[in-house]
């Protein structure tokens, strides 16, 4: 296993093919919500609660509007039920999600009053007029304070703004917390932040929805998950069942989770445009998507590292307390980023004795959801910034005790201390090459050119991916993401046409799935066209989340082609009475000594030349391919993100000078596109490490809302990123495939933190959250008396 | 959120551009460039009933160089920077008007509105302060010429009447001697507002001027500094010197401000001199 060798002898997988998809795009050609023409499209704005916390006590719309106009939760009440989802779990406390707000306002742009307009301009000048009679409450805004000193409940019929607590002491992890010298071990803890974030895709959320002449309703969103919108909508509007229900998701421009959940939006278009027999749209602006689509992250962390003295940590103890906002989603609930940060927190490190306390609380900000990574960033902080803790301790080389502590590919398969089953891997090799790539590469000057310090970090990641039904079932989710669904139809024509379930939203899956498919059937890709989004068309998808389409869609997309290949055999085998054993299949047709037969012409004798066809060959050719994997714990990625940074310490401004990546994601479909998802995350991953921070106030009011107040890196903050791959294929997916999506933005938090704490270490600057401002570096720099200006 | 409903004036010349607002008045926002003044209407903190458009008054549109700056109302900073006039000054206005925004801002937003709007982060009310801008305005009453540090009377908020429309920005005769120049924005994201902004000047007569922007309500003069580089005359004042006396200043200037942003706008003050002392101007 060498670097860069992603070949495993394939004819169409690991090619570097340009995406089929993004001519159209380049070419402006993209369709989104908002792109598609209704006739008579009534359009929608919210009057959105001003404040985080209060009783609503009434609700004064303008008297001359015509009736119709405006809805309220009084008005919608038998029309479509307020959202709800919990884990199933004991512990978790959940709470209705309104689709509007009835009785009391839990978060600052909360919808309260949705108004109707020939035009959003109308409707929000119409929204604009509602007045609210709000009695302010104090507001939650503070989780780690509210676990100390617990306030007033949000949600009346809970006694706490618990969401949830979960934790244990696995191994021996309590008896070395309690006694680290008795064993001879040394201690190191950090209290830790990272700041609540967004996604923050180009294209914000959005939804249409009108009535289908031949019944029921069409429902355009920007959604990642069409199917399961469908069956959510139809619990959801006691009106409407799944089947009056087709939903069609045009072109979405990003969601990075925030498109994953089921919003009260989606509902209330959907439910009103089949009330009022008309269609109806709600674009959300950017605005809205602040301050009401769901957030990310918010950990406030303490964690201790028990280790010995060549560095092996013999015990991690962690507590991570998130915000979750008001509401839990449907489905991620307000639980997610705390539960999986404790349980994906150990990596790549082969530690036993752990103790976790997961806590998430609610607060009057908007609700919690999933954003690329989920968790993983907050984990992976706590432990990467421990360990770095844990070298500086010692004096040691970080990398060196990274590799006192890694898992060893002897060890593999591997079940962690919390249970993940790691499924392959040799996390050594990539710690390496970093190491040499390092050392060849970048210059070791410890000044930059610019006069700033220079410090380089790390950080490793073990990326669960694709993960089946056991363990979604081991989480305690409400819906088991276990299997993708793919059909197949050969054309006569000799086209291949794939439906899938799963929804690439700028994943490049219409190239990467039609590569799967030509490497099965031997079709060039230019003949197979994938399809997505359309519920009466593609067979019931899962979406995708989770870093699953490859590795799920991808083998569902290779099953219904061996069941083509197969049929186009037996075709060719009864028409030319060759034997089986002697058909080979190339370049889109059968071939045996008695002749070839192109796919096409097999196709037009099973459609219109069944005269030809025995009666044990079943006419038409489509295949629908039902794939759930064999193991079903996850595949698992890995990578090393390392970066040199500079910083200047009279303005507290970090540059990053140079970022390496080392990954392992098993086989490549195309390394283009998994070179672009890399990139992609990692330039959301320097937003999260510098600059992205989701700020409300002391009442709760949202402080950041445009732009210009939250800020994500531009291509000029973004430096070139160089990428080193090692492919240990998975011994449980089509190929080998492993699910890499979510994994280049998990890293760089933690791989920047600690390079800005080695510039600055010897100045006594630490290093404990994100975003890292420069106020934070400067403060800390003036206090330890320096800073050129003092 | 979208626009409020307003009606859109666009005068052909001057004449109807300023009877529009003489019949508006307090009902009217004049409109150049629009990259502060729309978006503050679509986040309501203005309602205009009516808006007119001066792009189109075509005398406006003119940049002119000699003998002294002229920058008429509809100049956009995008002109100042594709601006070719060779010298010291024009170096300086090319540089300022490069590092405003991004290209698509810089290619509407104007240099009269941005003093008209009065932002104490906006880059224009620094520079041409300090370059002792003066402002035109005219209403059917007549035209006045003020000078822009009487023009910007504190943050947000600039001497024009009802009734009149800011014309142009010029600049003294002097301005284009000017011999060596300075100037550091610091911003923690390319294209955004400067956390700190600084410029050192020396005109031809070798004084030194020593300004600030970025900092409220408005630009800030450092007179000793300034004097003091006037004195070190030959090498390099060194950075912490600078720094120094700049923060002495500002913390004498304004009392309240933030100890860390104190330190950086010194800071900032202290690479302009650097920069100046360089010679970029040459």
């Amino acid at each position: 296993m060498g670097e860069s060798k992603v070949d495993g002898g394939y004819a169409h997988i690991g090619r570097p093919l340009a995406r089929v998809e993004d001519a159209r795009h380049l070419a402006g050609g993209g369709a989104f919500v908002a792109d598609i023409q209704v006739p008579g499209c009534l359009e929608v704005a919210f009057c959105r609660s001003p404040v985080a916390h209060g009783r609503l006590k009434g609700v004064m719309l303008p008297p001359e509007l015509p009736a119709g106009t405006f809805w309220t939760a009084a008005d919608i009440a038998g029309l479509a039920l307020p959202i709800y989802c919990a884990l199933l779990r004991p512990e978790f406390n959940g709470a209705p999600y309104p689709l509007l707000a009835d009785g009391k306002v839990r978060f600052a742009g909360e919808p309260v009053v949705l108004a109707l307009g020939a035009t959003r301009a109308e409707a929000e000048e119409r929204a604009e007029q509602v007045q609210l009679d709000i009695e302010p409450l104090a507001a939650v805004v503070d989780a780690w304070d509210e676990v100390e000193h617990p306030g007033v409940p949000l949600h009346d019929h809970l006694d706490s703004n618990l969401v949830m607590r979960i934790g244990r002491a696995l191994g021996d992890a309590q008896a070395i917390i309690d006694d680290p010298a008795g064993r001879g071990l040394r201690q190191v803890t950090r209290r830790l932040s990272m700041g609540r974030v967004l996604a923050s895709p180009l294209e914000c959320r959005g939804c249409l929805a009108y009535p289908d002449p031949a019944g029921g309703v069409v429902v355009h969103v920007s959604s990642q998950r069409p199917h399961l919108i469908r069956t959510f909508l139809a619990e959801q509007i006691p009106g409407l069942t799944e089947a009056d229900i087709r939903v069609v998701v045009p072109d979405v421009g990003g969601g990075f989770g925030s498109k994953s959940n089921l919003y009260p939006e989606e509902v209330l278009v959907t439910a009103l445009a089949w009330k009022l027999r008309r269609p109806v749209r709600w674009i959300e602006d950017r605005y809205e998507h602040f301050v009401a689509s769901n957030h990310s992250r918010q950990h406030e962390q303490r964690i201790t590292a028990y280790f010995d003295d060549t560095g092996r940590i013999h015990a991690l103890d962690a507590l991570v307390v998130v915000d979750a906002g008001a509401y839990s989603a449907k489905t991620s609930t307000g639980a997610i980023e705390a539960n999986m940060a404790t349980n994906v927190m150990l990596g790549p490190y082969d530690i036993r004795n752990y103790r976790f306390e997961a806590v998430s609380i609610h607060t009057n900000k908007s609700p919690l959801g999933p954003y690329r990574g989920v968790g993983r960033p907050g984990g992976c902080f706590a432990m990467e910034r421990i360990i770095e803790e844990v070298a500086r301790e010692l004096g040691a080389d970080p990398l060196d005790v990274r590799r006192a502590n890694l898992i060893s590919p002897a060890q593999m398969p591997y079940v962690s201390a919390t249970g993940l089953a790691y499924d392959s891997g040799n996390y050594r090799e990539v710690v390496d090459a970093a190491e040499r790539f390092v050392a060849e590469n970048w210059s070791a000057a410890r000044q930059a050119d610019d006069g700033g310090r220079v410090g380089v970090g790390y950080a490793m990641l073990v990326e669960q991916a694709a993960h089946g039904a056991e363990e979604w079932r081991r989480r305690g989710s409400p819906l088991i993401y276990g299997h993708e669904s793919a059909r197949a139809t050969l054309n006569m024509d000799g086209t291949l046409v794939i439906e899938v379930g799963t929804l690439s939203h700028g994943q490049g899956h219409f190239t990467s799935l039609a590569q799967i498919a030509a490497e099965i059937t031997t079709l060039p890709v230019s003949a197979i066209r994938i399809r997505q989004g359309d519920t009466s068309a593609a067979p019931y998808g899962l979406g995708s989340v989770a870093s699953r389409s490859i590795v799920m869609a991808g083998g569902a997309v290779a099953m219904a082609c061996r069941d083509i290949v197969g049929k186009a055999r037996a075709i060719h085998a009864v028409l030319h009475e060759a034997d089986e054993a002697q058909i080979e299949v190339r370049d889109g047709a059968c071939v045996s000594p008695q002749g070839t037969t192109s796919f096409g012409d097999l196709a037009r004798i099973a459609y219109v030349g069944v005269s030809k066809l025995p009666r044990s060959i079943s006419p038409g050719f489509s295949f629908q391919a039902d794939y759930r994997p064999s193991v079903e714990t996850g595949t698992f990625s890995y990578t090393l993100h390392a970066a040199r940074v500079s910083v200047d310490t009279d303005t507290g401004f970090v540059r990053i000078l140079d970022y390496l990546v080392v990954e392992d994601c098993g086989t490549v479909v195309n390394p283009l596109i998994l070179d672009g998802q890399i990139r992609g995350g990692v330039a959301q991953g320097i937003g999260q490490a510098l600059y992205e921070e989701m700020i409300y106030d002391s009442n709760g009011q949202p402080q950041t809302v445009t732009f210009g107040d939250y800020a994500v890196p531009s291509a000029v903050e973004v430096p070139p990123i160089s990428i080193l791959h090692f492919s240990t294929p998975s011994p449980h997916s089509e190929f080998g495939m492993k699910g890499m999506g979510e994994g280049g933005a998990v890293a760089p938090p933690a791989a920047i933190a600690n390079a800005v704490r080695d510039a600055l270490a010897d100045l006594g600057v630490d290093v404990c959250r994100t975003p890292i401002t420069p106020d934070y570096l400067l403060r800390q720099l003036h206090e330890a008396g320096r800073g050129g200006t003092r | 959120m979208k626009l409020p409903p307003f009606a859109l004036h666009v005068p052909r010349t001057l004449d109807e551009a300023l009877a529009l607002r003489a019949a508006l008045g307090s009902d009217a926002k004049v409109l150049a460039g629009g990259q502060s003044l729309l978006p503050m209407m679509r986040y309501r903190m203005l309602r205009p009933y009516a808006l007119i458009d001066i792009t189109r008054v075509a005398s406006l549109a003119n940049l002119d160089t000699a003998p002294a700056v002229r920058m008429g109302a509809a100049v956009t900073h995008a002109d100042v920077e594709r601006c070719t006039q060779a010298g010291a000054l024009f170096d300086l206005l090319r540089a300022h008007a490069a590092e405003i925004a991004f290209l698509p801002v810089r290619g509407r937003g104007t240099v009269v509105g941005s003093l008209v709007h009065a932002d104490p982060a906006g880059d224009w009310p620094l520079l041409l302060t300090a370059l002792d801008a003066s402002v035109e305005l005219a209403s059917l009453r007549g035209r006045r010429v003020v000078a822009l540090r009487d023009f910007i009377r504190g943050a947000m908020d600039s001497d024009v009447q009802v009734d009149e429309i800011a014309l142009a920005a010029t600049l003294p005769e002097r301005a284009s001697g000017l011999v060596r120049w300075g100037r550091c924005k610091l911003m923690h994201r390319a294209g955004e507002f400067a956390s700190a902004s600084a410029l050192a000047l020396q005109g031809a007569d070798g004084q030194w001027a020593c300004w600030l922007g970025a900092i409220d309500p408005g630009p800030l003069a450092l007179p000793a500094t300034a004097a003091r580089l006037a004195a070190a005359g030959g090498p390099t004042p060194a950075r912490r010197d600078v720094a120094a006396s700049a923060l002495d200043e500002i913390l004498a200037a304004r009392p309240h401000i933030d100890p860390l942003a104190a330190s950086r706008h010194a800071q900032a003050m202290a690479r302009a001199v650097e920069q100046a002392w360089q010679g970029v101007a040459a």
